[in-house]
């Protein structure tokens, strides 16, 4: 899986996160997750959950909030 | 004009059989003996261990804090604190310390040693008892100076009963902090009445109410969690599970199926989402009510959810009023309200705001006499929340008057202590954080600020580079701040705030859309 085809899985999930009307569509692995996004704590939360589930990677030691923006994620599900 | 409703007005709500479950309780020892009289035999709490314990179990257990409290021979009427994770254990602690006839003081698990030890001193703390795994937490409490203990204590035998019936409905019950974690923490001074009053306004407005299976996310320090979960569900005869670990809150809520849901608009939006991709069989396939509160909540949720056939209430509290002000049992037709006040309270309008006052207020901010003075009004409880009513009598909230900006997460930020850190920047003179959006459309805090020119003169910079230099400043102060603290935008005034004649920056005042 190339980071494309992540940042199109990802863009699933901030479908699910993000109530505020952005565009996810248009969404960049150069967005920030909080501010640019507006996902809160509990976003964030469901976020690492959904990681979990979708890629199979092991959430349990990261705090989802170090990740700044999409291109973290990506680089953090590329890694393990 | 007052505004107010009797119990009768929500009996259309409920079948005359539930409704008659309603009975009137006014303290906590109360409480025990409607337990024992009614629920013996019955799960009551979900353990860490996966075991559940019985009602039978429960009330063993509460009574055995008693007697360590009578054997340590704390004095009645003191302060002992609560320090547990959301578990069995806290409940049985936080009742037990009440059932003796002392003060529980709620202490949110987050707080470190340095903090505890603050609390201690601040909230004139005579025990503590605590999580085992939080010792740490207590390592700069003196066990001469008070008693600590943690839930081994629950290992112990005792013979007889220690709880004590001769506890009166105006006597102090718990201290539950207001403001969080953020700003100024108050502890709200709760008497046994108003715990029982809001305890038992829970079941107002629903259609079934008795024997359900709850499954709480929210944290037992917060009213919500600690009312309306933990006590209205104790209350109904029914099971309640606690998250033991956010990463298991949808196979939580697979294995035990939930049938009711209190919860933040933050996470009932995630929700709405999930059961509408995926169905309502990922929130466990059973949840028929969904009560959403300590935040505004959206009219689309309300009528999201009931179009896949979930009850959601929006509701409006205060930890000021033991959690339940008011609840909404018609939200269909009035999806944007709060609802119906709950009996036994008052509220009338005053310059927009909301004043209340009612059995289930607090007995006052401990040790807080400023705050208790500019509180209230002539026995009325200034709630700070812009509000009007319908000619039904059913509330909105429209705005916030006070200084506070509540989070869809439910987080309350005090803009006031963001701006005292702002202010400490040498240049600043004078600051204003408040509610925003980005150019996407999320919700940000934006900081205004006034330079301080002879600190600025010093500077030697100008134009562009002086608004770098000022913004990257203030920025790095978000490493200080919690993560829903954090500013986004800084925005340099050219000229001062405009102000009320005791020179105070005049706060904008925040509007809802309904």
């Amino acid at each position: 899986m190339n980071r494309n085809d992540i940042l199109e899985k990802l863009k699933d999930i901030f479908k699910i996160v993000v109530n505020n009307g952005v565009d996810i569509a248009s969404v960049t692995e150069g967005a920030n997750i909080g501010l640019d996004l507006g996902v809160n704590s509990i976003g964030l939360l469901y976020m690492a959950i959904a990681i979990e589930k979708e890629f199979g990677v092991d959430m349990a030691d990261v705090a989802p909030s170090t990740f700044k923006t999409v291109a973290d994620v990506i680089d953090y599900i590329e890694k393990h | 004009m007052i505004y107010s409703f009797d119990r009768k007005d929500f009996a259309k709500f409920t079948s005359n059989e539930e409704f008659a479950k309603i009975v009137d309780l006014k303290t906590v020892p109360e409480l025990l003996n409607h337990l024992k009289n009614n629920y013996l035999g019955l799960k009551a709490i979900g353990k860490r261990d996966e075991t559940v314990a019985t009602y039978d179990e429960l009330l063993n257990d509460i009574n055995k804090v008693c007697a360590y409290l009578k054997e340590k021979e704390v004095k009645k009427g003191t302060n002992i604190g609560i320090l547990f994770d959301n578990s069995y254990e806290f409940a049985i602690f936080a009742l037990g310390v009440m059932a003796y006839g002392a003060v529980a003081v709620l202490l949110p698990m987050q707080l470190d040693e340095k903090i505890i030890f603050g609390c201690s001193k601040k909230y004139v703390l005579n025990g503590l008892f605590y999580l085992s795994g939080f010792k740490a937490k207590t390592s700069l409490l003196n066990p001469n100076e008070l008693m600590l203990a943690d839930e081994s204590i629950l290992n112990n035998s005792y013979d007889g009963c220690f709880i004590d019936n001769n506890v009166k409905e105006n006597d102090a019950a718990c201290i539950i902090m207001t403001g969080g974690t953020t700003g100024k923490s108050k502890g709200a001074i709760l008497s046994h009445t108003a715990l029982m009053c809001g305890m038992i306004n829970g079941c107002y407005g629903l259609s079934n109410f008795m024997h359900l299976t709850y499954y709480s996310m929210m944290p037992l320090t917060h009213v919500f969690g600690f009312i309306r979960n933990l006590l209205t569900s104790l209350y109904t005869g029914s099971l309640i599970y606690f998250n033991h670990d956010r990463m298991k809150m949808f196979e939580d809520m697979k294995k035990y199926a939930p049938s009711i849901l209190v919860i933040v608009p933050a996470l009932a939006e995630i929700f709405l989402n999930l059961a509408k991709a995926y169905g309502l069989g990922f929130l466990g396939g059973n949840v028929k009510h969904i009560i959403c509160g300590a935040a505004p909540v959206s009219s689309y949720l309300v009528l999201g959810f009931n179009n896949l056939g979930v009850n959601f209430c929006p509701g409006y509290g205060l930890t000021e009023f033991a959690n339940m002000v008011s609840g909404n049992p018609d939200g269909i037709n009035y999806p944007a309200s709060v609802g119906m006040l709950f009996p036994d309270q008052e509220a009338k309008i005053v310059d927009g705001e909301l004043l209340l006052r009612g059995r289930n207020m607090l007995m006052g901010y401990f040790n807080e006499p400023e705050e208790n003075k500019t509180a209230f009004v002539d026995g009325w409880f200034k709630t700070g929340d812009l509000a009007r009513f319908d000619e039904n009598n059913n509330l909105y909230i429209i705005g916030r008057s006070k200084d506070v900006i509540i989070l869809a997460n439910g987080e309350n930020v005090s803009p006031a202590y963001i701006e005292t850190k702002v202010n400490e920047l040498p240049f600043v003179q004078d600051s204003l954080v408040t509610e925003d959006k980005n150019e996407l459309g999320a919700q940000i805090l934006k900081v205004e600020v006034v330079l301080r020119a002879a600190v600025v003169n010093q500077l030697n910079k100008t134009g562009e580079e002086l608004v770098k230099f000022v913004t990257s400043e203030i920025l790095k102060l978000n490493d200080s701040l919690l993560d829903y603290e954090r500013l986004s935008k800084v925005v340099i005034r050219d000229k001062d705030f405009e102000r009320s004649p005791a020179m105070k920056i005049i706060r904008p005042k925040k509007v809802y859309n309904e």
